[in-house]
Protein backbone atom coordinates (compact mmCIF):
# COMPACT_ATOMS: atom_id res chain seq x y z
CA UNK A 1 0.00 0.00 0.00
CA UNK A 2 1.47 3.44 -1.08
CA UNK A 3 1.57 5.14 1.83
CA UNK A 4 4.02 8.63 0.77
CA UNK A 5 2.36 11.02 -1.18
CA UNK A 6 3.67 10.79 -5.08
CA UNK A 7 4.72 14.07 -6.75
CA UNK A 8 6.61 15.57 -9.81
CA UNK A 9 7.45 18.69 -9.42
CA UNK A 10 7.92 20.71 -12.85
CA UNK A 11 9.59 23.81 -12.32
CA UNK A 12 10.60 26.84 -14.56
CA UNK A 13 10.45 24.29 -17.54
CA UNK A 14 11.73 25.42 -21.32
CA UNK A 15 12.34 24.24 -24.21
CA UNK A 16 12.82 24.37 -27.56
CA UNK A 17 10.51 23.26 -30.11
CA UNK A 18 9.99 20.69 -32.98
CA UNK A 19 12.89 19.01 -35.10
CA UNK A 20 15.58 16.76 -35.16
CA UNK A 21 18.32 16.86 -33.06
CA UNK A 22 20.31 18.87 -35.20
CA UNK A 23 17.79 21.46 -36.12
CA UNK A 24 17.31 21.54 -32.38
CA UNK A 25 20.61 22.62 -32.04
CA UNK A 26 21.08 25.60 -34.61
CA UNK A 27 20.23 28.39 -34.07
CA UNK A 28 17.97 29.26 -36.89
CA UNK A 29 15.59 26.72 -36.05
CA UNK A 30 15.33 28.12 -32.40
CA UNK A 31 11.98 28.57 -30.75
CA UNK A 32 10.68 27.98 -27.48
CA UNK A 33 7.81 25.14 -27.18
CA UNK A 34 7.29 24.94 -23.68
CA UNK A 35 8.39 28.28 -22.29
CA UNK A 36 8.51 28.92 -18.04
CA UNK A 37 5.91 25.79 -17.23
CA UNK A 38 5.28 25.27 -13.12
CA UNK A 39 3.29 22.82 -11.99
CA UNK A 40 3.05 20.62 -9.20
CA UNK A 41 1.62 17.30 -10.40
CA UNK A 42 -0.08 14.80 -7.90
CA UNK A 43 -1.60 11.44 -8.11
CA UNK A 44 -4.81 11.28 -10.08
CA UNK A 45 -5.14 11.81 -13.20
CA UNK A 46 -3.81 15.04 -15.36
CA UNK A 47 -5.10 16.06 -18.63
CA UNK A 48 -2.57 17.85 -20.69
CA UNK A 49 -4.91 19.76 -23.94
CA UNK A 50 -3.77 22.50 -26.12
CA UNK A 51 -4.14 22.62 -29.75
CA UNK A 52 -1.77 21.31 -31.99
CA UNK A 53 1.84 22.83 -31.72
CA UNK A 54 1.16 23.81 -28.42
CA UNK A 55 3.86 21.93 -26.46
CA UNK A 56 2.29 19.22 -25.19
CA UNK A 57 4.50 16.22 -26.63
CA UNK A 58 7.61 18.32 -25.29
CA UNK A 59 6.14 18.89 -21.92
CA UNK A 60 5.43 15.02 -21.67
CA UNK A 61 9.44 13.83 -22.91
CA UNK A 62 10.60 16.51 -20.53
CA UNK A 63 8.82 14.71 -17.80
CA UNK A 64 9.05 11.39 -19.11
CA UNK A 65 13.45 11.88 -19.30
CA UNK A 66 13.49 12.05 -23.07
CA UNK A 67 14.85 15.56 -23.83
CA UNK A 68 16.59 17.69 -21.02
CA UNK A 69 15.04 20.93 -20.06
CA UNK A 70 16.76 23.93 -22.15
CA UNK A 71 16.35 25.55 -18.29
CA UNK A 72 13.84 24.50 -15.46
CA UNK A 73 14.14 21.07 -13.55
CA UNK A 74 11.89 18.49 -13.15
CA UNK A 75 11.68 17.26 -9.56
CA UNK A 76 10.54 13.51 -8.24
CA UNK A 77 10.60 13.12 -4.09
CA UNK A 78 12.75 15.83 -3.94
CA UNK A 79 15.43 14.53 -6.34
CA UNK A 80 16.06 16.22 -9.22
CA UNK A 81 15.22 14.17 -12.22
CA UNK A 82 15.59 15.51 -15.69
CA UNK A 83 18.41 15.15 -17.55
CA UNK A 84 20.22 18.09 -17.24
CA UNK A 85 23.54 17.02 -16.03
CA UNK A 86 22.15 15.84 -12.61
CA UNK A 87 22.80 11.91 -10.75
CA UNK A 88 22.19 9.24 -13.22
CA UNK A 89 20.94 6.94 -10.13
CA UNK A 90 18.36 9.21 -9.04
CA UNK A 91 16.96 9.72 -13.32
CA UNK A 92 17.25 5.37 -13.36
CA UNK A 93 15.36 5.36 -9.82
CA UNK A 94 12.73 7.76 -11.38
CA UNK A 95 12.88 5.67 -14.57
CA UNK A 96 11.97 2.21 -12.91
CA UNK A 97 8.87 4.40 -11.54
CA UNK A 98 7.85 5.20 -15.05
CA UNK A 99 5.11 4.60 -17.78
CA UNK A 100 5.37 6.45 -20.87
CA UNK A 101 3.79 6.14 -24.14
CA UNK A 102 5.03 8.29 -26.62
CA UNK A 103 2.98 10.12 -29.04
CA UNK A 104 4.63 8.22 -32.17
CA UNK A 105 6.17 4.96 -31.64
CA UNK A 106 7.24 2.01 -33.38
CA UNK A 107 7.54 -2.05 -32.23
CA UNK A 108 9.83 -4.50 -33.28
CA UNK A 109 7.70 -6.00 -36.21
CA UNK A 110 8.72 -9.85 -35.94
CA UNK A 111 7.97 -10.09 -31.80
CA UNK A 112 4.14 -10.77 -30.86
CA UNK A 113 2.14 -8.10 -28.43
CA UNK A 114 3.14 -10.59 -24.99
CA UNK A 115 6.92 -10.36 -26.37
CA UNK A 116 7.24 -6.80 -26.34
CA UNK A 117 5.62 -6.35 -23.26
CA UNK A 118 7.91 -8.77 -21.84
CA UNK A 119 10.84 -7.20 -23.06
CA UNK A 120 9.60 -3.54 -21.84
CA UNK A 121 9.19 -5.28 -18.84
CA UNK A 122 12.78 -6.94 -18.42
CA UNK A 123 13.83 -3.87 -19.15
CA UNK A 124 12.02 -2.53 -16.23
CA UNK A 125 13.61 -4.48 -13.79
CA UNK A 126 10.50 -6.01 -13.41
CA UNK A 127 10.88 -9.28 -10.38
CA UNK A 128 11.38 -12.56 -12.95
CA UNK A 129 9.33 -14.38 -10.54
CA UNK A 130 6.28 -11.65 -11.12
CA UNK A 131 6.89 -10.92 -14.83
CA UNK A 132 4.66 -12.87 -16.94
CA UNK A 133 1.72 -12.59 -14.38
CA UNK A 134 1.93 -8.66 -15.07
CA UNK A 135 2.24 -8.94 -18.73
CA UNK A 136 -0.68 -11.32 -19.07
CA UNK A 137 -2.38 -8.70 -16.61
CA UNK A 138 -1.04 -5.72 -18.30
CA UNK A 139 -2.28 -7.30 -22.00
CA UNK A 140 -5.89 -7.80 -20.38
CA UNK A 141 -6.41 -4.58 -19.05
CA UNK A 142 -5.36 -3.06 -22.68
CA UNK A 143 -7.99 -5.94 -24.44
CA UNK A 144 -5.43 -7.81 -26.00
CA UNK A 145 -5.37 -11.86 -25.74
CA UNK A 146 -2.11 -12.68 -24.18
CA UNK A 147 -2.28 -15.94 -26.18
CA UNK A 148 -2.73 -14.41 -29.42
CA UNK A 149 1.26 -14.81 -31.49
CA UNK A 150 0.55 -12.95 -34.12
CA UNK A 151 3.51 -10.46 -34.85
CA UNK A 152 2.93 -7.05 -34.50
CA UNK A 153 3.34 -6.06 -38.26
CA UNK A 154 0.10 -7.42 -38.74
CA UNK A 155 -1.61 -6.29 -35.87
CA UNK A 156 -3.53 -2.88 -36.43
CA UNK A 157 -3.05 0.51 -35.52
CA UNK A 158 -4.95 0.48 -32.60
CA UNK A 159 -3.79 -3.24 -31.36
CA UNK A 160 -0.27 -1.46 -31.71
CA UNK A 161 -1.07 1.66 -29.64
CA UNK A 162 -2.72 -0.89 -26.91
CA UNK A 163 0.86 -2.89 -27.33
CA UNK A 164 2.64 0.53 -26.20
CA UNK A 165 0.07 1.47 -23.05
CA UNK A 166 0.33 -2.42 -22.09
CA UNK A 167 3.99 -2.29 -22.37
CA UNK A 168 4.04 1.40 -20.48
CA UNK A 169 1.87 -0.43 -17.39
CA UNK A 170 3.74 -3.39 -17.38
CA UNK A 171 5.58 -2.44 -14.21
CA UNK A 172 2.29 -0.79 -12.46
CA UNK A 173 4.10 2.66 -12.33
CA UNK A 174 3.77 5.10 -10.04
CA UNK A 175 4.33 7.98 -12.87
CA UNK A 176 2.54 6.70 -15.91
CA UNK A 177 3.06 9.34 -18.85
CA UNK A 178 0.87 8.84 -22.08
CA UNK A 179 0.94 10.68 -24.77
CA UNK A 180 -2.50 9.97 -26.88
CA UNK A 181 -3.68 6.85 -25.58
CA UNK A 182 -6.54 7.15 -27.15
CA UNK A 183 -5.75 7.32 -30.44
CA UNK A 184 -7.24 5.01 -32.88
CA UNK A 185 -9.15 3.64 -30.33
CA UNK A 186 -12.77 2.44 -30.49
CA UNK A 187 -15.26 3.79 -28.01
CA UNK A 188 -14.86 0.12 -26.23
CA UNK A 189 -11.36 0.25 -26.18
CA UNK A 190 -11.30 3.80 -24.90
CA UNK A 191 -13.66 3.06 -22.01
CA UNK A 192 -11.01 0.32 -21.63
CA UNK A 193 -8.28 2.80 -21.25
CA UNK A 194 -10.37 5.36 -18.80
CA UNK A 195 -10.69 2.52 -16.23
CA UNK A 196 -7.03 1.42 -16.79
CA UNK A 197 -5.87 4.84 -16.21
CA UNK A 198 -8.57 5.83 -13.34
CA UNK A 199 -7.22 2.15 -11.69
CA UNK A 200 -3.70 3.47 -11.59
CA UNK A 201 -4.54 6.68 -10.36
CA UNK A 202 -6.73 4.74 -7.39
CA UNK A 203 -3.48 3.17 -6.66
CA UNK A 204 -1.79 6.36 -6.00
CA UNK A 205 0.42 7.00 -9.46
CA UNK A 206 0.49 10.80 -10.90
CA UNK A 207 -0.79 9.93 -14.49
CA UNK A 208 -0.35 12.61 -16.85
CA UNK A 209 -2.04 12.24 -20.20
CA UNK A 210 -1.96 14.42 -23.09
CA UNK A 211 -4.86 14.96 -25.63
CA UNK A 212 -5.91 17.10 -28.29
CA UNK A 213 -9.64 15.64 -28.03
CA UNK A 214 -11.40 17.29 -24.58
CA UNK A 215 -14.00 14.39 -25.05
CA UNK A 216 -11.45 11.94 -24.63
CA UNK A 217 -10.39 13.34 -20.95
CA UNK A 218 -13.98 14.65 -19.82
CA UNK A 219 -15.17 12.90 -16.91
CA UNK A 220 -11.95 11.04 -16.66
CA UNK A 221 -9.18 14.03 -15.23
CA UNK A 222 -8.91 15.06 -11.82
CA UNK A 223 -6.64 18.03 -12.98
CA UNK A 224 -6.65 19.80 -16.59
CA UNK A 225 -3.83 21.40 -17.48
CA UNK A 226 -4.30 24.41 -21.05
CA UNK A 227 -1.38 24.87 -23.04
CA UNK A 228 -0.89 27.35 -25.85
CA UNK A 229 2.03 28.10 -27.21
CA UNK A 230 4.12 26.59 -24.84
CA UNK A 231 2.47 28.63 -21.90
CA UNK A 232 0.12 27.34 -19.11
CA UNK A 233 -3.15 29.30 -19.96
CA UNK A 234 -5.02 27.04 -17.26
CA UNK A 235 -4.48 24.75 -14.83
CA UNK A 236 -6.97 23.69 -12.33
CA UNK A 237 -9.76 21.19 -11.90
CA UNK A 238 -11.98 20.68 -14.59
CA UNK A 239 -15.01 22.77 -12.87
CA UNK A 240 -13.01 25.18 -12.45
CA UNK A 241 -12.79 26.09 -16.06
CA UNK A 242 -16.52 25.96 -16.71
CA UNK A 243 -16.88 27.70 -13.56
CA UNK A 244 -15.25 30.33 -15.62
CA UNK A 245 -16.98 30.07 -18.79
CA UNK A 246 -20.63 29.85 -16.85
CA UNK A 247 -22.59 32.75 -17.96
CA UNK A 248 -21.18 32.71 -21.96
CA UNK A 249 -22.55 29.35 -23.23
CA UNK A 250 -26.13 29.73 -24.43
CA UNK A 251 -28.25 27.32 -26.52
CA UNK A 252 -31.04 28.58 -28.92
CA UNK A 253 -33.72 26.81 -31.31
CA UNK A 254 -34.14 27.80 -34.96
CA UNK A 255 -36.37 26.74 -37.00
CA UNK A 256 -33.98 25.72 -40.35
CA UNK A 257 -30.39 25.20 -40.48
CA UNK A 258 -30.33 28.09 -42.68
CA UNK A 259 -32.10 30.53 -40.01
CA UNK A 260 -29.14 29.61 -37.42
CA UNK A 261 -25.97 30.77 -39.78
CA UNK A 262 -23.06 29.51 -39.01
CA UNK A 263 -20.07 31.52 -37.67
CA UNK A 264 -16.17 30.45 -38.12
CA UNK A 265 -14.42 29.40 -34.75
CA UNK A 266 -12.26 32.01 -34.48
CA UNK A 267 -11.42 34.77 -32.05
CA UNK A 268 -12.78 37.86 -33.84
CA UNK A 269 -16.72 37.00 -33.97
CA UNK A 270 -18.35 37.73 -31.08
CA UNK A 271 -19.76 33.99 -30.79
CA UNK A 272 -18.27 30.55 -31.38
CA UNK A 273 -21.52 27.89 -32.60
CA UNK A 274 -20.19 25.01 -29.97
CA UNK A 275 -22.49 22.29 -31.91
CA UNK A 276 -25.16 22.40 -34.25
CA UNK A 277 -28.17 19.17 -34.31
CA UNK A 278 -31.34 18.62 -36.01
CA UNK A 279 -34.14 18.10 -33.86
CA UNK A 280 -36.94 15.60 -34.53
CA UNK A 281 -39.13 18.44 -35.71
CA UNK A 282 -36.49 19.49 -38.24
CA UNK A 283 -35.52 22.23 -36.15
CA UNK A 284 -31.83 22.96 -35.31
CA UNK A 285 -30.77 23.48 -31.66
CA UNK A 286 -27.48 25.39 -31.67
CA UNK A 287 -25.06 25.98 -28.50
CA UNK A 288 -22.99 29.22 -28.61
CA UNK A 289 -19.94 30.16 -26.85
CA UNK A 290 -19.84 34.01 -26.31
CA UNK A 291 -17.37 36.53 -25.19
CA UNK A 292 -18.60 37.75 -21.44
CA UNK A 293 -20.89 40.81 -21.61
CA UNK A 294 -22.58 39.45 -25.06
CA UNK A 295 -25.45 41.18 -25.75
CA UNK A 296 -28.02 38.07 -26.61
CA UNK A 297 -31.46 38.28 -28.67
CA UNK A 298 -34.37 36.86 -26.77
CA UNK A 299 -34.04 33.11 -28.38
CA UNK A 300 -31.04 32.92 -26.82
CA UNK A 301 -30.98 31.15 -22.97
CA UNK A 302 -28.40 30.34 -21.15
CA UNK A 303 -26.94 26.96 -20.77
CA UNK A 304 -24.93 24.67 -18.66
CA UNK A 305 -21.28 24.18 -20.20
CA UNK A 306 -19.92 21.32 -20.75
CA UNK A 307 -16.22 20.96 -20.45
CA UNK A 308 -15.69 21.04 -24.39
CA UNK A 309 -17.10 24.68 -24.47
CA UNK A 310 -15.65 25.86 -21.67
CA UNK A 311 -12.22 24.88 -23.19
CA UNK A 312 -13.37 26.55 -26.33
CA UNK A 313 -14.80 29.56 -24.32
CA UNK A 314 -10.85 29.83 -22.56
CA UNK A 315 -9.63 29.18 -26.17
CA UNK A 316 -11.19 32.03 -27.58
CA UNK A 317 -12.14 34.84 -25.46
CA UNK A 318 -10.48 33.69 -21.85
CA UNK A 319 -7.19 33.78 -22.97
CA UNK A 320 -6.32 36.90 -21.63
CA UNK A 321 -7.58 36.68 -18.72
CA UNK A 322 -5.85 33.19 -17.79
CA UNK A 323 -2.80 33.34 -18.84
CA UNK A 324 0.38 33.74 -16.33
CA UNK A 325 3.74 33.68 -16.93
CA UNK B 1 15.47 0.78 -7.88
CA UNK B 2 19.06 1.31 -9.59
CA UNK B 3 19.58 -1.27 -13.05
CA UNK B 4 20.98 -4.06 -12.71
CA UNK B 5 24.62 -3.39 -15.01
CA UNK B 6 24.19 -7.01 -16.15
CA UNK B 7 20.84 -6.39 -16.71
CA UNK B 8 20.74 -5.29 -20.65
CA UNK B 9 23.42 -7.35 -21.60
CA UNK B 10 21.42 -10.79 -20.33
CA UNK B 11 18.50 -9.60 -22.18
CA UNK B 12 19.73 -8.29 -25.36
CA UNK B 13 21.85 -11.73 -25.69
CA UNK B 14 18.31 -13.57 -24.48
CA UNK B 15 16.11 -11.66 -27.08
CA UNK B 16 18.84 -12.68 -29.82
CA UNK B 17 19.61 -15.94 -29.47
CA UNK B 18 17.04 -17.53 -32.41
CA UNK B 19 18.39 -14.43 -34.59
CA UNK B 20 21.85 -15.40 -33.48
CA UNK B 21 21.70 -18.91 -34.53
CA UNK B 22 19.92 -17.73 -37.77
CA UNK B 23 22.92 -15.56 -38.59
CA UNK B 24 25.88 -18.36 -37.50
CA UNK B 25 23.12 -20.84 -40.01
CA UNK B 26 23.78 -17.99 -42.66
CA UNK B 27 27.12 -17.10 -42.17
CA UNK B 28 28.45 -20.64 -42.32
CA UNK B 29 26.06 -21.24 -45.84
CA UNK B 30 27.61 -18.07 -47.22
CA UNK B 31 31.36 -19.12 -45.80
CA UNK B 32 31.00 -22.65 -47.71
CA UNK B 33 29.61 -20.82 -51.09
CA UNK B 34 31.84 -18.35 -51.64
CA UNK B 35 35.03 -20.04 -50.22
CA UNK B 36 33.92 -23.13 -52.91
CA UNK B 37 33.90 -20.34 -55.87
CA UNK B 38 37.49 -18.12 -54.94
CA UNK B 39 39.19 -20.02 -51.85
CA UNK B 40 38.76 -19.31 -48.10
CA UNK B 41 40.71 -16.59 -47.52
CA UNK B 42 38.22 -14.22 -49.90
CA UNK B 43 35.37 -15.84 -47.56
CA UNK B 44 36.50 -15.15 -44.25
CA UNK B 45 37.72 -11.63 -45.44
CA UNK B 46 34.47 -10.90 -46.74
CA UNK B 47 31.74 -12.56 -45.06
CA UNK B 48 33.03 -12.17 -41.99
CA UNK B 49 32.86 -8.18 -41.74
CA UNK B 50 29.59 -8.19 -43.34
CA UNK B 51 27.69 -11.02 -40.83
CA UNK B 52 29.64 -8.81 -38.39
CA UNK B 53 27.46 -5.32 -40.14
CA UNK B 54 24.55 -7.13 -40.79
CA UNK B 55 24.17 -7.87 -36.96
CA UNK B 56 25.68 -4.16 -35.75
CA UNK B 57 22.45 -2.72 -38.12
CA UNK B 58 20.27 -5.12 -36.80
CA UNK B 59 21.17 -4.04 -33.34
CA UNK B 60 20.33 -0.55 -34.37
CA UNK B 61 17.09 -1.40 -35.55
CA UNK B 62 15.33 0.11 -32.88
CA UNK B 63 15.64 3.91 -34.07
CA UNK B 64 14.81 2.16 -37.18
CA UNK B 65 11.57 1.24 -35.92
CA UNK B 66 10.98 4.05 -33.53
CA UNK B 67 11.25 1.52 -30.65
CA UNK B 68 14.32 3.70 -29.01
CA UNK B 69 11.82 6.32 -27.39
CA UNK B 70 10.02 3.76 -25.23
CA UNK B 71 13.53 2.05 -24.75
CA UNK B 72 15.02 5.40 -23.29
CA UNK B 73 12.16 5.63 -20.23
CA UNK B 74 13.98 2.63 -18.89
CA UNK B 75 16.26 2.45 -16.29
CA UNK B 76 18.72 0.98 -18.37
CA UNK B 77 19.03 3.71 -20.87
CA UNK B 78 19.62 3.90 -24.14
CA UNK B 79 23.36 4.42 -24.15
CA UNK B 80 23.50 0.92 -21.78
CA UNK B 81 21.31 -1.15 -24.27
CA UNK B 82 23.03 0.54 -27.23
CA UNK B 83 26.50 -1.32 -25.92
CA UNK B 84 25.17 -4.44 -24.72
CA UNK B 85 24.33 -4.80 -28.40
CA UNK B 86 27.45 -3.86 -29.72
CA UNK B 87 28.71 -6.54 -27.53
CA UNK B 88 26.62 -9.04 -28.51
CA UNK B 89 27.09 -7.73 -31.99
CA UNK B 90 30.84 -7.96 -31.16
CA UNK B 91 30.94 -11.40 -30.17
CA UNK B 92 28.72 -13.08 -32.80
CA UNK B 93 31.40 -11.55 -35.55
CA UNK B 94 34.45 -13.32 -33.41
CA UNK B 95 32.54 -16.37 -33.27
CA UNK B 96 32.12 -16.62 -36.37
CA UNK B 97 35.33 -15.05 -37.61
CA UNK B 98 37.47 -17.21 -35.56
CA UNK B 99 35.68 -20.49 -36.78
CA UNK B 100 36.31 -19.56 -40.57
CA UNK B 101 39.89 -18.73 -39.32
CA UNK B 102 40.40 -22.27 -38.51
CA UNK B 103 39.07 -23.74 -41.20
CA UNK B 104 40.84 -21.73 -43.79
CA UNK B 105 44.27 -22.23 -41.52
CA UNK B 106 43.68 -26.17 -41.21
CA UNK B 107 44.13 -26.29 -45.14
CA UNK B 108 46.85 -24.47 -45.30
CA UNK B 109 45.50 -21.92 -47.22
CA UNK B 110 47.29 -18.88 -45.30
CA UNK B 111 48.95 -18.12 -41.84
CA UNK B 112 46.53 -17.15 -38.83
CA UNK B 113 47.58 -14.14 -38.44
CA UNK B 114 47.36 -13.14 -42.06
CA UNK B 115 43.83 -14.80 -41.94
CA UNK B 116 42.83 -12.82 -38.59
CA UNK B 117 43.98 -9.89 -40.10
CA UNK B 118 41.96 -10.24 -43.29
CA UNK B 119 39.13 -10.07 -41.91
CA UNK B 120 39.28 -8.38 -38.59
CA UNK B 121 40.61 -4.96 -40.76
CA UNK B 122 37.46 -4.91 -42.65
CA UNK B 123 35.06 -5.83 -39.68
CA UNK B 124 36.61 -3.11 -37.53
CA UNK B 125 36.26 -0.45 -40.35
CA UNK B 126 33.16 -1.49 -41.21
CA UNK B 127 31.65 -1.52 -37.73
CA UNK B 128 33.16 2.08 -36.71
CA UNK B 129 31.81 3.55 -39.61
CA UNK B 130 28.44 1.96 -39.41
CA UNK B 131 28.35 3.20 -35.55
CA UNK B 132 29.58 6.32 -36.09
CA UNK B 133 27.06 7.82 -38.87
CA UNK B 134 24.27 5.71 -37.48
CA UNK B 135 24.55 7.66 -34.29
CA UNK B 136 25.09 10.96 -36.03
CA UNK B 137 22.25 10.09 -39.36
CA UNK B 138 20.89 7.18 -37.87
CA UNK B 139 20.79 3.58 -39.30
CA UNK B 140 20.15 3.77 -43.05
CA UNK B 141 23.16 6.36 -43.40
CA UNK B 142 24.93 3.43 -41.84
CA UNK B 143 24.00 1.30 -44.64
CA UNK B 144 24.51 3.32 -47.23
CA UNK B 145 28.18 4.03 -45.70
CA UNK B 146 28.98 0.62 -45.53
CA UNK B 147 27.29 -0.27 -48.53
CA UNK B 148 29.63 2.22 -50.46
CA UNK B 149 32.43 0.93 -48.72
CA UNK B 150 32.09 -2.51 -49.27
CA UNK B 151 31.10 -2.11 -52.92
CA UNK B 152 34.44 -0.19 -53.04
CA UNK B 153 36.59 -3.60 -51.87
CA UNK B 154 34.62 -5.46 -53.76
CA UNK B 155 34.08 -4.04 -57.27
CA UNK B 156 37.59 -4.60 -58.24
CA UNK B 157 37.74 -8.09 -57.63
CA UNK B 158 33.55 -8.50 -59.16
CA UNK B 159 35.33 -6.66 -62.63
CA UNK B 160 38.31 -8.81 -62.84
CA UNK B 161 40.43 -6.06 -62.27
CA UNK B 162 42.28 -7.61 -59.31
CA UNK B 163 42.60 -6.56 -55.69
CA UNK B 164 43.05 -2.88 -55.10
CA UNK B 165 46.04 -2.68 -52.27
CA UNK B 166 44.25 -0.21 -50.74
CA UNK B 167 40.56 -1.88 -50.37
CA UNK B 168 39.64 -2.98 -47.38
CA UNK B 169 37.93 -6.38 -48.36
CA UNK B 170 40.02 -8.97 -50.08
CA UNK B 171 43.07 -11.21 -49.40
CA UNK B 172 45.37 -9.10 -51.22
CA UNK B 173 46.44 -5.64 -50.46
CA UNK B 174 49.18 -4.38 -47.98
CA UNK B 175 49.47 -5.01 -44.58
CA UNK B 176 50.02 -1.98 -43.04
CA UNK B 177 46.99 -0.74 -45.08
CA UNK B 178 44.82 -3.24 -43.06
CA UNK B 179 46.73 -2.42 -40.12
CA UNK B 180 45.69 1.51 -41.08
CA UNK B 181 42.09 0.23 -41.21
CA UNK B 182 41.40 -1.65 -38.10
CA UNK B 183 43.17 1.37 -36.37
CA UNK B 184 40.37 3.38 -37.69
CA UNK B 185 37.51 1.20 -37.23
CA UNK B 186 38.78 0.62 -33.54
CA UNK B 187 38.86 4.81 -32.79
CA UNK B 188 35.87 5.06 -34.52
CA UNK B 189 34.14 2.45 -32.21
CA UNK B 190 36.01 3.76 -29.27
CA UNK B 191 34.65 7.33 -30.40
CA UNK B 192 31.22 6.30 -30.67
CA UNK B 193 31.38 4.52 -27.58
CA UNK B 194 32.59 7.17 -25.64
CA UNK B 195 29.76 9.69 -26.85
CA UNK B 196 27.70 6.88 -25.99
CA UNK B 197 28.54 7.11 -22.56
CA UNK B 198 28.52 10.81 -22.25
CA UNK B 199 25.07 10.70 -23.76
CA UNK B 200 23.99 8.88 -20.76
CA UNK B 201 21.44 9.26 -18.86
CA UNK B 202 20.35 11.53 -21.28
CA UNK B 203 17.34 9.58 -23.16
CA UNK B 204 17.91 10.62 -26.62
CA UNK B 205 18.21 7.92 -28.84
CA UNK B 206 21.01 7.57 -31.19
CA UNK B 207 20.46 8.50 -34.67
CA UNK B 208 18.06 11.28 -34.04
CA UNK B 209 14.19 11.23 -34.00
CA UNK B 210 11.67 14.00 -34.78
CA UNK B 211 10.36 16.10 -32.08
CA UNK B 212 6.87 16.49 -32.51
CA UNK B 213 4.76 18.79 -30.38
Amino acid sequence: METTRTELVASSLWAMGSGTHRQVRSKAKRAWAVCGIDHVFVAGVTAVVGPNGSGKTTLLRLLATIRAPARGEVVFEGRRVDTGGVSSADIRRYRACLGYLPQSFGLYPGMSSRQFVRYIGELKAVDPRELDERVDRALVMCGLDPACNRTLSRRSEGERRRTGLAAAVVAWPRVAILDEPMRSSDPIERLRCKGLLRALADAGAVCIVASSAISDVDGLCDRLLVLDGGRLAFAGAPHELTAMAQGCVFTAEFPSAAACGHQPPTGTVDTVIASASRRPGGTMRVRAVTPPGWTRSPEWVPARPSLEEAYLWLRTFGASSSYRD
Amino acid sequence: MPAQPWLPRRVEACRHARELALGLALFAAAFVAVAATWGGLLAASAVCPLYGVMFLLYSLRAGYYGVDEMESACPVGPAQLMLARLLVAGIADLAAGLAATCIVALSGQAQPGMVILSWIAPATLFAGVALAVSLEFGPTAAIGAVSVIGALGLLPRGLHLGSSPLAPVGPGGWIHWKLIYTACGMGLILLSMGKLRRSEPCGQAPGGGDYAD
